[in-house]
């Protein structure tokens, strides 16, 4: 049908789209950044973003970041004691080429004939161009802080967390991943890298900017006016956004996030999420993620990734759920083991 | 959860509702709106880039069960014609047919309370909502729209068979409304946003939690090959009237089975006063109707308490697959 491609690939749901699902936990592990260099800090001073007829900066444009896939979030150990700037450009050319020949060596499985899964040419995250070796920048040991004692006695005591790349049990729906559900991957969820999907778009107007994610169709309208936050009462899968300037860097604060789409786990009456979408170059942002959380961890944290701007990769219209015959098709085939069991 | 998680807990059973009243507001919608209080073109506020500024949130609760075309009590008569005498008639008259079925409504089982429903006290702004041409009537179809197949999928208000979820609507599945279905008023999730940008327009849906970002910078239509649910877009300004002219839908979701190689869908928003849009949809496809045909209604600027709620649709879609086991049901105890 019409779209031909991610149509099919929706209907390849679980099979596929958990591919996806399984791409994005191993991202949220071991996330991938990319391509061109991240800005040096000199860089970043000397790139003057244009201005929008009203004085903002102007960041508007579709973007990707399908360069910054297989980045890792913590520093691999064999960078152990340096920094990200430490690694030299050659060490960096190196680690993308292994990057690039392990993701081309699982290839055949993921574009294998009986998953309907689809020929590899439909996958956007080979040949990344990494920007960078790993992508947490804050603690400078590239390290997530330890969780707290509260937050780790919180962690345990929940169900483990299932997507459908674990081994279930499936008994119902909510045994799976909201991603696998088709309802949302949250943020920053949203704008991790995946196999496919890693298109959005920006446009600003006077007191407002609004992103779009290709995958799962969802669309943010952030005010810039100052207003507070919403009351902690009303909370929502994406979380409740709030923008400023600093200099032309866009600051967007979310909270009121739902407990089940909360970042990690994190505590979502007192986690604050601020994203930082920094103009480095003419075709380029730097988008740094600050998790904000004292009853989660010892410290806030961050990572940050490259958007590349590329007009050419403006958001398709995505249909998740349609095609998401792989999720009702588990939970079958479960009932069915179930009889042959009996 | 709360109202909306419930609300569409119910889906089949009373957001279908909504298709219901969607459905009916296709065949009979409401029309009327506030004499357009006149306004000159220089009092429209503009955007720091010049372009007139009709960015905020909206609603059209008032416009809940206004029909098409024009009631055959009206023969002969324009909108104009109607007394407002008249049409606060009608207005008591839905009323009441709300208030009717409203034990239905809030009384199943796992439905929810009346003061739920954003459709009840409408004030609508018109007796109907057709406006060319001037009988009132949409125009007869062509014969090849006749012959044309309908697409598969009826209501979950329809009576079945029920075999699969293709036989049920594409706004039963959570999937979309479609336009200009997505800004027709119904039950609930009667709120848009519209955002604008140098170049651009956004509006936001809140009901199946749908976003347009459209173009107005010229940019031609997108290769006849690629076709959308929600189409493709494109707007320019004539005065104060954003102008959107959408085109490339899917054949399964081209508005009242028009042909999606034929099928235009011009929308008009004209601000008529600080606080009201008027919305004119004129539906032009040469193989499906005799003449373009154009409906209008008013979209009223809504404070903070309007602003669209992220809205969960099919999580909550319980509806229909319970009307699947049930059909499945019904047929094994027949065969007993």
């Amino acid at each position: 049908m019409r779209n031909g491609k991610r149509l099919r690939i929706g209907a390849a749901g679980i099979l596929l789209g958990v591919a996806l699902t399984a791409a994005v936990p191993a991202a949220a592990q071991t996330p991938a950044t990319g391509a061109v260099r991240s800005a040096r800090p000199e860089a970043r001073k000397s790139y003057a973003a244009p201005k929008t007829a009203w004085g903002d900066p102007d960041l508007q444009g579709n973007y990707t970041n399908k360069d910054e896939s297989g980045i890792p979030f913590e520093r691999p150990s064999e960078f152990e004691g340096k920094k990200i700037d430490d690694v030299a450009d050659a060490e960096l050319a190196e680690l993308v080429r292994e990057r690039a020949a392990a993701a081309t060596q699982r290839a055949a499985g993921i574009g294998g004939a009986e998953t309907g899964a689809g020929p590899t040419h439909w996958y956007e995250n080979y040949d990344a161009k990494n920007s960078r070796p790993w992508l947490v920048v804050d603690p400078a040991d590239g390290r997530i802080p330890p969780l707290t004692p509260e937050a780790q006695a919180r962690i345990a005591a929940l169900p483990p967390a299932r997507s459908s790349f674990t081994s279930g049990p499936w008994d119902s729906p909510a045994d799976f991943s909201l991603y696998d559900r088709c309802i949302t991957r949250g943020i920053p969820g949203s704008m991790m890298p995946a196999i496919y999907g890693n298109s959005y778009q920006l446009i600003q107007a006077p007191g407002y900017v609004a992103i779009r994610y290709e995958m799962i169709h969802e669309t943010r309208i952030i005010p810039l006016d100052g207003r507070p936050h919403l009351t902690p009462k009303i909370r929502s899968a994406m979380g409740d956004a709030r923008g400023h300037w600093e200099g032309q860097t866009l600051v967007v604060e979310t909270t009121n996030f739902n407990p089940r789409s909360t970042y990690r786990n994190a505590d979502s009456t007192t986690f604050k999420l601020i994203e930082r979408f920094t103009p480095v170059g003419p075709n380029r942002i730097e988008w740094a993620v600050t998790s904000d959380d004292p009853k989660t961890w010892t410290r806030p944290w961050t990572f940050a990734m490259n958007l590349t701007k590329d007009d050419s990769q403006a958001p398709f219209e995505y249909a998740c759920h349609e095609g998401n015959y792989g999720l009702p098709n588990i939970l079958s085939a479960a009932r069915a083991e179930e009889k042959q069991a009996n | 959860m709360s109202k909306r998680s419930m609300i569409d807990g119910l889906m089949a059973a009373v957001a279908v509702t909504s298709v219901m009243s969607i459905s009916v507001a296709a065949q009979q919608k409401p029309a009327a709106a506030a004499k357009p209080a006149v306004r000159r073109a220089d009092s429209v506020p503009k955007t720091p880039w010049g372009d007139p500024n009709i960015a905020g949130v909206f609603t059209n609760n008032d416009e809940s069960g206004i029909p098409i075309e024009r009631p055959n009590q009206f023969e002969g008569k324009q909108l104009e014609d109607v007394s407002e005498g008249e049409l606060q008639q009608l207005r008591d008259q839905r009323e009441n047919q709300r208030v009717a079925a409203a034990p239905n409504l809030g009384g199943i089982p796992g439905t929810n309370p009346v003061h739920w429903f954003e459709n009840f006290g409408a004030k609508n702004s018109r007796a109907w909502s057709l406006i060319d041409p001037a009988d009132g009537r949409i125009p007869p179809t062509t014969d090849e729209a006749r012959r044309r197949p309908v697409v598969r999928g009826g209501s979950s208000f329809g009576g079945g068979p029920f075999n699969s979820h293709e036989d049920f609507s594409l706004y039963d599945r959570c999937i979309t409304r479609g336009i200009p279905g997505s800004m027709m008023p119904a039950i609930y999730g009667n709120a848009y946003e519209i955002l604008q940008g140098p170049g651009w327009v956004g509006i936001r849906y809140e009901m199946i939690h749908e976003a347009r970002i459209i173009p107005l910078d010229g940019r031609p239509h997108l290769g006849k090959g690629v076709q959308l649910d929600m189409g493709d877009p494109r707007g320019h300004w004539e005065g104060d009237t954003l102008v959107i002219e959408t085109t490339n839908f899917t054949r399964r979701s081209a508005y009242r089975n028009a042909n999606p190689d034929t099928f235009k869908l011009i929308e008009r928003f004209k601000p008529v006063s600080p606080e009201l849009v008027e919305w004119s949809v004129t539906i032009n496809d040469p193989t499906t109707w005799t003449r373009p045909w154009t409906f209008a209604m008013n979209l009223t600027r809504g404070g903070a308490a309007q602003q669209p709620f992220e809205y969960a649709c099919h999580e909550g879609n319980y509806g229909m697959e319970n009307m699947l086991n049930a059909a499945r049901k019904a047929e094994r105890d027949a065969a007993k």
